[in-house]
């Protein structure tokens, strides 16, 4: 591109300029005419690649058979390997969006397409049918879930339990946002009957969702937190139980969203959850079911 | 993997030509007319680069959430913004609009008045001179200018989140699925589809580059 450049110069100056001079003009202006034209291909090609998607038919995806389901962020794995199992079952695919609950019920205020709202409490999905966001007699709790004290195993904290926070400094602890995460209101609650909250408070980062404190801890940038055990299934990190007398184990709420397009194979897939099956893999990933399997 | 790409390709690709539709059209007033309010509309324009995107993510959900008059108004016309793709594509429109502004009336402005005037004495109209001797001399800023466009909604995520969520297969684009992988602590996934997404905008950069380098070394002739 730069010869462009020169050969303008030099036009300006060719009157007083040699044949020597003309003669090293030609050979760029062919060399400016090759990295034109590959200038040009190249254009052409970043044009269709822009444009290619436009070309594949967007599908509509509320006449399919399938079924999109907003998911606490502690149901990531849990609900994922549910779900696998339920398309296995039914052949009706799944697609989850996980989040903190709190963020998720906003979102199905604003009007998004879930057909299945799983939370980490019960107090989001009332306050969903009460608003009438969701369909009443679908209402259930599906399990209970615990917390532990999880540190990350090359941060050298000597921790045993949680009560060695009185004595030990952390630099950084992470729950989840209280204020949106279930769970990370439940982490408030243990520390704060522990009697640690005034000591914790100013190291604590909070993550957006659960999934997110458990990132910041399983990427050593914050050496210890509290996280659902529903998340800690095959961890590398060092888990400690918390004693149950600080807290009440989490409940699990479910219900089918009012504006469903797909109520049928939303109560399907609440079958599922509730049957041997489902709440066996509920059971296997550290959640406590409702149901004996 | 290649669900959330085509996905962030077409919104990318729509949010470009719309941006690219209303950003020449704002261009080329703001190029010609003076005053407070054409001055306060530039201002607007400007605003997604500097707001942050929450901010413009959460205007976008109250302006177009059914919960307000507009997307009550649109929902009973059956358009729905919120959460679905066409929502992203309209977060990605607004924050790629300044670029096409700019880089547009930096190229309309550059055209040699007398070209502009000869063409209006020899008695074109004026839609027609913009047509026939405006945009062929200022294509190349043009186009930069939307080739940036399509990079910016390509990696649009702040307000895309707010205002589409992150559905899978439906709006979860590819900085969103990105950001749900490490969430998720999927590495390898959060991985390659960063790679995707970097190679994707060095290819755009690149174009940017030879589209702007001829513009800046080749003055255009009259």
């Amino acid at each position: 591109m730069l010869s462009l450049g020169a050969i303008d110069m030099i036009r300006r100056k060719q009157k007083s300029l040699s044949a020597i001079t003309q003669r090293l003009e030609v050979s760029l202006s062919r060399r400016a005419k090759i990295s034109s034209s590959v200038a040009r291909y190249w254009l052409v090609f970043v044009l269709l690649f822009l444009w290619a998607p436009m070309l594949v038919a967007c599908q509509t995806a509320s006449e399919r058979q399938e079924l999109t389901i907003a998911a606490a962020a502690s149901l990531n794995t849990t609900f994922s390997e549910i779900g696998d199992a339920f398309t296995k079952e039914s052949g009706i695919p799944v697609t989850f969006s996980f989040a903190a609950t709190g963020t998720l019920s906003e979102q199905i205020r604003n009007g998004a397409p879930f057909d299945i709202f799983a939370a980490a409490d019960t107090a989001h999905i009332t306050n969903l049918f009460v608003e009438g966001y969701i369909i009443p007699e679908s209402r259930a709790v599906f399990a209970h879930g615990l917390v532990s004290l999880v540190i990350a195993p090359d941060s050298g904290l000597q921790l045993k339990s949680l009560n060695d926070l009185k004595n030990i400094a952390v630099e950084r602890f992470t729950i989840a946002n209280p204020k949106i995460a279930p769970y990370g209101a439940a982490a408030q609650t243990i520390v704060e009957n522990a009697g640690l909250w005034t000591q914790i408070e100013e190291h604590l980062v909070f993550g957006e969702s659960v999934r997110q404190s458990l990132q910041y801890i399983d990427s050593g940038e914050i050496p210890a937190g509290i996280i659902p055990n529903s998340l800690l299934l095959d961890s590398p990190l060092i888990i400690i139980p918390i004693d149950s007398a600080l807290y009440d184990p989490v409940e699990h709420g479910i219900g089918i969203i009012a504006d469903s397009h797909h109520t049928a194979e939303a109560e399907q897939f609440l079958n599922f959850l509730f049957s041997p099956q489902g709440q066996a893999i509920l059971a296997n990933h550290g959640l406590i079911p409702v149901a004996d399997p | 993997m290649t669900l959330p790409l085509l996905l962030s390709l077409r919104v990318a690709a729509l949010s470009a030509l719309i941006a690219a539709i209303f950003g020449i059209a704002l261009a080329f007033l703001l190029a010609n007319k003076q005053g407070v309010l054409w001055h306060l509309l530039d201002g607007l324009i400007h605003l997604p680069m500097v707001l942050p995107p929450t901010v413009l993510g959460y205007y976008l959900l109250i302006a177009l959430s059914q919960r307000s008059p507009l997307g009550a108004w649109l929902s009973n016309l059956g358009i729905h913004l919120t959460f679905t793709w066409q929502g992203a594509v309209v977060a990605a429109s607004v924050v790629a609009l300044p670029l096409v502004t700019q880089s547009a009336r930096a190229a309309i402005e550059s055209i040699p008045a007398d070209l502009l005037h000869v063409a209006s004495t020899l008695g074109r109209a004026p839609f027609a001179i913009f047509l026939t001797i405006t945009l062929p001399l200022a294509w190349r800023g043009v186009l930069a200018g939307v080739v940036m466009a399509f990079a910016r909604a390509l990696g649009e995520f702040g307000a895309t989140l707010m205002i589409a969520g992150n559905i899978p297969g439906r709006t979860q684009t590819l900085p969103i699925a990105i950001y749900d992988a490490v969430q998720a602590g999927e590495a390898a996934r959060a991985n390659q589809l960063s790679l995707l997404l970097t190679g994707a905008a060095i290819v755009l950069l690149v174009s940017i580059r030879l589209l702007t380098n001829r513009i800046a070394s080749r003055p255009q002739r009259s």
